[in-house]
């Protein structure tokens, strides 16, 4: 299991803390005796903490194309293929549809796609609750794109 | 300017309680917020989860473009100058001014 780590600086009255998260909890925990802990164990003078979500946030992605051809979905079929941009981070992939403004997520490129299949039978389902008079432009677009895609 | 870093927490904070958008979506593991100008869907957006990572720049900046932001106008929404009705002008005054027809600006990042 990953855990990470992300300091933050909070009021001056609870001083800094450090969030232990991963995926389904996290916990806060006081930054000085976080520092206490590393130094009773590795004997350095001075621990510094890294602010890994931050470096990572502003990673650049490999970027490849990609296709689906189904939604895993026994009531939704797909009429075509869909283009699929990939955005591949260290530790996240995305898996984006320009046209709808759409795009899934997931640790692996298999979970992005499962996502972002995910994501499009929501927009589908949603914009099919609408009459078209309640429709603004761009959704117009999503809906007349989205129902070349896919078949009840 | 850039987006700042914000946690996905604080990003949906301030999506839900600002401007407090139709919330949907049953399949996907993210909730969705649907903007109405009145009766008619303007915008739709991925609300984040409750997680304190900070969120990738690529995926605030997918977040600002779903509401038609641009990056000062999403670091003011989440740090919070920019109000719920604040937001409403922009919105109401971008799709006025702005051609969404044109390609996505999503080809643009």
């Amino acid at each position: 299991m990953h855990v990470h780590a992300l300091k933050q600086d909070s009021s001056r009255s609870k001083g800094e803390k450090v969030i232990l998260y991963n995926e389904s909890s996290s916990a806060e925990i006081n930054a000085k005796f976080i520092r206490h802990l590393f130094q009773a164990a590795i004997g350095s003078s001075q621990v510094k903490f890294i602010k890994s979500d931050v470096l990572t946030s502003r990673q650049r992605p490999k970027v490849r194309r990609t296709k689906i051809f189904d939604l895993s979905s026994d009531l939704y079929k797909l009429k075509r293929p869909i283009d699929i941009r990939l955005e591949i981070f260290s530790d996240e992939t995305l898996s984006i549809i320009p046209e709808l403004e759409l795009y899934g997520e997931g640790n692996t490129e298999a979970d992005a796609l499962e996502d972002i299949k995910a994501e499009l039978i929501d927009l589908y389902e949603y914009l099919n609750t609408l009459p078209e008079e309640k429709l603004g432009a761009d959704p117009k677009s999503w809906k007349k794109f989205i129902d070349s895609l896919i078949i009840d | 300017m850039a987006i700042d870093n914000f946690t996905e927490k604080e990003i949906r904070r301030q999506i839900i309680n600002k401007l407090k958008p139709e919330l949907g979506g049953k399949r996907s593991k993210h909730k969705k917020g649907y903007i109405y100008l009145g009766d008619v869907l303007v915008a739709k957006v991925k609300i984040p989860n409750d997680h304190n990572r900070v969120m990738k720049e690529s995926k605030s900046q997918y977040i600002a473009q779903s509401l038609r932001l641009n990056d000062d106008d999403f670091n003011d929404l989440i740090k919070c100058p920019l109000t719920g009705s604040g937001y409403y002008k922009i919105i109401t005054q971008s799709l006025r001014t702005a051609s969404w027809s044109e390609p996505h600006r999503l080809h643009k990042i």
